[in-house]
């Protein structure tokens, strides 16, 4: 059992990671507009509002698009390459190609979205969704390989070769065998690159140009002082991703040993 | 006179810088069970794998009843394996898995589920059709993995060392069936197997294979009464090894110098008197020495006895023979008994016994 000392301090970091979410999620909620305690009474009115401001919504829309997209783009790409890593025979080049897939993942982001907007600039492609896509994807990629190599290290090759073996093409070996073993852990995989790009911020606003995603708005209206509807909008990213999260890990987990 | 069922010509495989397979050249004859024997990296599951389509030769042919097929891929050719872990799809049902390869053919379901039901009862996994892989016992996997590239009707069934990874009953008792299935099916077998053992119950034929060559091949009586080589004597079974040399000759018999004691033995053509000779001697074939029966010359050793173990089917002792050449011998129970460390003891053996060698060139 915990000692007292080390129970309040169990509280006081538990504390200080989810206070602030609470505070937005109980405001979020609240009739005041004014964010002062007690809570006076309980509302819904910020989250209409927030769907009824068309910029609100069309934020909400891009960020969904730039989820989805990514989660599929990076889903297909990263899947692809963990399985490329992991067909290698040499340890010490596996190791390798991992480490060198996933130091995208170290680059400061700052970096990354300044490195992509100049890139895009160069190469004469306007800023906009699909650069902010292609910068998601970056950014996403590492960490499906890295969740994909993990499910997928103890995939067993040779049932592909027992496939083949006994009649059937690539493809049906593919269908038939690969995707329904890694479908778990693939769909794990693309939950977490959606809930990645859902609150992704920095490449995003070196790169959308003129559009909003929801962190991106959030951010250009918390410079004005604070609307409660962000509270509402901020607590409905908050509930996806959660979401998200845990459909990620419980998918990725079921499936055959 | 009918093609045979694999005929493997001058097969050369290159990894790299390593060689894999150099020059292999080997007939399979249709209804064979044939094993490839030799100890771990001889190159005997890459063989299996040009076999089976997996790997290209660097070099040479292989033909399936007459049609060569080095070019085909591995779906394309008329051989099913059957893998050392089994390779069972763990989303399938035993069924689907047996039947997965007659799925791709379009069979009709009626016709894949009694193909089914006759691989399950030929396996004697009868009922155990909507099992999953994973509630299976390593032995019952192994059978499915057996059922599943039977249920195909390839010409050549291929095996890697399908039953390395079970207990030693359960191995004894599965190459039993194993053969029987094949002799019942009178199709034909190519096992791959470190297990010396294992060949020698099971194959008609057993091509031992060391650094990527066949070395011998031959029935299993033939490799283990007339191995062609140290190394093939040595991996078939332990055994006694005297390093000589030929004396003399006299026809059918030759008379070999170990460390100063004459010793007699069949003649091996190409062996003349001056030549280094090895004298093999199967430890099961030595007797101790029994005042009432006649001996053959130069067919016995007396020495001090060293070492005595007790291995349950026989007692193994050995004895240092003059200059203290080791000799030991495999003795049954009764016969070993009120035998001691320090003992004098005299064994012969019978004038066949024997078996003259030249030494390998590696």
């Amino acid at each position: 059992m915990l000692t007292g000392f080390a129970r309040l301090f169990v509280i006081l970091v538990v504390l200080f990671l989810y206070l602030p979410v609470f505070v937005t999620v109980i405001f979020s909620f609240s009739t005041s507009p004014r964010l002062s305690l007690p809570i006076e009474g309980l509302t819904l009115d910020w989250y209409s509002a927030a769907l009824d401001n068309p910029q609100m919504a069309a934020a909400l829309r891009n960020s969904l698009i730039l989820a989805v997209g990514t989660a599929l783009i990076s889903g297909v790409i990263g899947c692809a390459c963990s399985f490329g890593i992991l067909a290698r025979k040499s340890v010490r080049l596996r190791q390798g190609l991992l480490a060198f897939s996933l130091l995208p993942a170290v680059v400061p982001l700052l970096v990354t979205g300044i490195a992509l907007a100049v890139m895009f600039h160069a190469i004469g492609l306007q800023q906009g969704l699909r650069n902010a896509m292609l910068g998601h994807v970056l950014v996403c990629l590492p960490f499906v390989i890295l969740t994909m190599n993990a499910r997928l290290q103890n995939f067993d090759f040779s049932v592909l070769e027992a496939a083949r073996d006994l009649g059937a093409s690539r493809l049906r070996a593919f269908t038939d065998i690969t995707l329904p073993l890694i479908r778990p852990s693939l769909i794990g995989a693309c939950l977490l690159a959606a809930a990645l790009s859902l609150d992704e911020f920095v490449v995003t606003w070196f790169n959308i140009g003129n559009q909003q995603t929801v962190p991106v708005l959030v951010w250009g209206l918390m410079r004005r002082g604070v609307d409660p509807a962000i509270n509402a909008l901020a607590t409905a990213l908050f509930a996806l991703l959660v979401t998200l999260v845990v459909a990620s890990n419980l998918v990725g987990k079921r499936g055959p040993r | 006179m009918t093609a045979p069922a694999v005929a493997i010509n001058g097969l050369t495989k290159r990894f790299g810088s390593a060689l894999a397979l150099d020059h292999v050249s080997l007939e399979v004859q249709p209804g064979e069970f044939v094993s490839l024997l030799g100890p771990s990296g001889c190159g005997k599951t890459t063989l299996l794998r040009i076999i089976a389509g997996f790997e290209s030769p660097t070099q040479g042919r292989v033909s399936i009843h007459g049609q060569d097929v080095t070019d085909l891929a591995a779906e394309q050719r008329p051989t099913n394996l059957v893998f050392q872990r089994g390779a069972l799809f763990p989303h399938m049902s035993v069924g689907m898995n047996i039947g997965y390869a007659l799925r791709l053919r379009r069979w009709s379901a009626v016709r894949i589920a009694a193909r089914v039901e006759e691989m399950l009862a030929l396996v004697r996994l009868e009922g155990m059709r909507d099992r999953m892989p994973g509630q299976l016992s390593g032995g019952q996997s192994q059978r499915v993995a057996l059922a599943r590239a039977l249920a195909a009707e390839p010409k050549v069934l291929l095996l890697d060392e399908p039953l390395s990874a079970l207990d030693l009953k359960l191995r004894e008792q599965m190459q039993l069936e194993l053969r029987a299935i094949q002799r019942k099916l009178g199709a034909t077998f190519v096992f791959v197997t470190h297990d010396q053992t294992e060949a020698l119950v099971m194959s008609d034929r057993i091509a031992i294979m060391q650094g990527g060559r066949i070395v011998q091949t031959g029935s299993p009586q033939d490799i283990y009464r007339r191995p062609n080589s140290v190394f093939v004597s040595g991996f078939i079974g332990q055994t006694n090894l005297l390093r000589g040399r030929i004396v003399g000759q006299d026809g059918a018999r030759s008379t070999i110098d170990v460390g100063g004691v004459h010793l007699s033995a069949p003649t091996l053509p190409g062996m003349a008197p001056g030549d280094a000779a090895i004298l093999l001697l199967r430890p099961e074939a030595l007797r101790l020495r029994d005042p009432g029966r006649a001996e053959v010359a130069g067919c016995a050793l007396e020495g001090r006895l060293t070492d005595r173990v007790y291995l349950g089917h026989c007692v193994r002792i050995t004895i240092a023979g003059p200059g203290g050449i080791p000799l030991f011998a495999d003795l049954r129970e009764e016969e070993a008994e009120g035998l001691n460390k320090g003992d004098i003891v005299a064994l012969v053996w019978a004038a066949s016994s024997p078996i003259l060698m030249k030494e390998d060139f590696a």
